[in-house]
């Protein structure tokens, strides 16, 4: 008898759309306009493939696989083929094949004399041993709590349930507790992700071995971007098995609800944030590359030991805007229930909030630039490229992402014939772009400082220009992910609750809206500590063969 | 050690010709030993940015002279018949010389003011002189 999938439309198309904007992305990085391919773009372009492929590896949504919710109107359950598949799908294939594309988006050579090595390339000649050897022991221990989970008997969730004694009387309230579906489908079908994970990643490691050589590399660094992409690679995917051991060892740590016993813990949990943690740490090597506008160099003038005391408020500025964030955000974490209880306001005026401080804080350090440091008859600089391509690009796909949020979100709202729920957002959204006005007119207009060393002056406005512009693009993508956390059933109803295998009519939430929320939530605080690049570079003197992490 | 090649796209001699010929001299002079193993077509091709069928008919002519081999499981090696001319010690020498030889004669052109196709025409005439 032959079987018939159903598979929705979207749950091709999406990816698809995804990995055409990631290759554009990662393609605009390794040549920009104008500059073309440069060791500084190769670097930056290391540093994406990394933090994209990261981002995509998130295991969040398929943490309750095999689970049965004890209360069948909370949705979201991981228990049939249609919910696990892609649950699983995305982080193991999405981190592979943004890796797969960081290769792929190397462009050829362009000069006419070209050259070549007359060796063979081979995967154990740039694999960083230590890691890997450390890699394949978390598979084999991720494979190891997988298999545990064969045998495990699967047993019905108990629903929750209310219990009077009598009309007048007490009423008791039973939580129930979830249920799991039988330990072999579990191992099955974590074996199989496990198994496309080592298997994907010998693939792109092959791929990363085989791709072409870079001609504004030499052989050297050619050969160290190669390791420096199996280490990040190798990285991700090991955070990806361990969280793969984390699913196998929540669903063995649930105890039988008809036995009695509600609570469990998961101490692979532990081992699983271990592992992040040390995946974390594991800096890739070094590239070097002559003459590089090094990232993460520390602009002329503002580390040195002689710094102009302009640069060092500039500088101290830094710690500052983090504050201002970081304020907000632990108010917020005090004030948790207030936030839920403003529904639509809460989660998107605090984001609000915390952008608001951060370029109030921009401002106030421009003011008080021109008041300690101003002259008036002193040249005002303005630096030729006051924003980076890469924050640029960031910065235009963020407004992108949040106007088709906006606009699906209302169109969805209208649709449900609900309230407006995107409206705090757009206004809060446009109140801060709005916020964001005097810190550019005071950074394009205060006095310039007359005793400062050539291109200092524009190049302290090019660091404003740099920390508005990141505060913008990070607060347009996470008003996006708020939209898509609070109003997902906008999206279910634009997109078909089923679009995605959903099939629980009773759900309250859609899981891909809220899935794809939280990943733009984790993209917006990347986006907000994207570092402030060399903006002000000393005069064109030949620098020193320097060492930098890519 | 690695040996490399380059080839000038803007140049009279087909690509084909500029890797057979550097293959060849790379293999009489030894630097690319017997059983040596050369990238694949599609790898050289890609790191040359030029098309795979280039490389192949390199390739070919080469495994035609015999000076490589393709193998199934090795792939594309070095012959070790046509090495083993250089192989021997006084061969080795030779090649040495040749080489040294070659090295001064770039770097005395250079000194002199000649740019590489100057240096290949001098190079070219003197052995169609030496041939006729």
């Amino acid at each position: 008898m032959p079987v018939q999938f159903n598979v929705p439309p979207l749950l091709l198309l999406g990816p698809l759309l995804a990995s055409v904007v990631v290759y554009l992305v990662l393609r605009w990085v390794i040549w920009p306009p104008r500059t073309g391919t440069t060791p500084a773009s190769v670097s930056e372009h290391a540093l994406w493939v990394g933090v994209i492929g990261w981002l995509a590896s998130s295991l969040q949504g398929a943490m309750t696989v095999g689970i049965i919710p004890a209360n069948p109107s909370a949705g979201g359950a991981l228990t049939s083929a249609e919910t696990i598949a892609p649950a699983l799908m995305w982080p193991v294939l999405g981190c592979l094949t943004v890796h797969a594309l960081g290769q792929i988006t190397y462009p050829g050579p362009r000069r006419t004399r070209r050259q070549a090595l007359l060796s063979v390339r081979r995967i154990r000649d740039f694999l960083p041993r230590r890691l890997a050897l450390t890699v394949a022991a978390i598979f084999l221990t991720a494979a190891a709590a997988i298999a545990r989970t064969a045998p495990l008997p699967g047993f019905e969730a108990v629903a929750p349930t209310t219990l009077r004694d009598g009309p007048n009387s007490y009423s008791y309230y039973s939580g129930g507790g979830d249920g799991r579906i039988p330990g072999t489908e579990v191992a099955g079908w974590l074996g199989g992700a496990l198994l496309a994970l080592a298997g994907g990643t010998w693939l792109v490691l092959w791929l990363i071995t085989s791709r072409r050589q870079l001609e504004t590399l030499d052989a050297a660094d050619n050969a160290v971007l190669r390791t420096i992409a199996m280490n990040r690679l190798l990285r991700t995917v090991a955070t990806v098995a361990a969280g793969l051991g984390v699913i196998a060892g929540n669903f063995a740590a649930r105890p039988d609800p008809a036995h009695g016993m509600t609570s469990w813990t998961n101490p692979a949990s532990l081992a699983g944030g271990a592992v992040l943690l040390v995946m974390w740490w594991w800096r890739p090597p070094l590239l070097a590359a002559a003459g590089l506008g090094v990232r993460n160099r520390p602009e002329a003038g503002i580390a040195s030991g002689r710094q102009h005391p302009a640069a060092r408020l500039v500088s101290s500025l830094g710690a500052l805007l983090g504050l201002a964030a970081a304020v907000p955000l632990l108010a917020g974490a005090f004030l948790a229930e207030a936030i839920a209880v403003a529904g639509s306001y809460g989660l998107a005026g605090f984001v609000a909030l915390m952008a608001a401080a951060v370029l109030l804080v921009i401002t106030a350090g421009e003011l008080l630039l021109q008041r300690n440091y101003g002259g008036p008859f002193a040249p005002r600089g303005w630096p030729r490229q006051p924003v980076s391509p890469a924050l640029l690009t960031t910065a235009v796909l963020a407004l992108l992402v949040f106007l088709i949020v906006l606009v699906v979100t209302a169109v969805g709202n209208a649709r449900l014939a609900e309230g407006p729920g995107w409206v705090p957002a757009g206004l809060l959204t446009a109140g801060v772009c709005a916020a964001a006005l005097p810190a550019i007119v005071t950074a394009k207009r205060r006095q310039g400082i007359p005793d400062a060393p050539a291109g200092l002056d524009a190049a302290l406005r090019a660091i404003t220009v740099h920390r508005v512009v990141r505060s913008l693009a990070a607060t347009l993508t996470a008003q996006a992910g708020v939209l898509l956390l609070t109003q997902s059933n906008a999206w279910a109803a634009m997109l078909g609750r089923a679009a995605f295998g959903e099939t629980d009519p009773a759900a309250t939430s859609w899981w891909p809206a809220v899935a794809a929320g939280a990943v733009l939530g984790v993209a917006a605080t990347v986006i907000a500590v994207i570092p402030v690049r060399a903006l002000a570079r000393p005069a064109p003197a030949p620098l020193p063969r320097t060492d930098i992490s890519a | 050690m690695s040996a490399g090649i380059t080839v000038d796209l803007g140049s009279a001699t087909p690509p084909y010709e500029q890797i057979r010929a550097q293959i060849s001299s790379l293999i009489g002079l030894g630097t690319l030993a017997p059983g040596s193993r050369l990238p694949t077509v599609r790898s050289l091709a890609a790191d040359l940015g030029i098309a795979a069928g280039t490389v192949a008919r390199a390739y070919r002519e080469l495994e035609q002279s015999g000076l490589i081999v393709t193998r199934r499981r090795n792939g594309t090696v070095v012959a070790g018949a046509a090495a083993a001319r250089p192989g021997s010690p006084a061969q080795e020498t030779l090649a040495g010389e040749v080489a040294a030889a070659v090295d001064r004669f770039i770097a005395e052109g250079r000194a002199a003011g000649f740019d590489d196709a100057a240096l290949l025409a001098i190079l070219r005439t003197r052995l169609t002189q030496q041939d006729g």
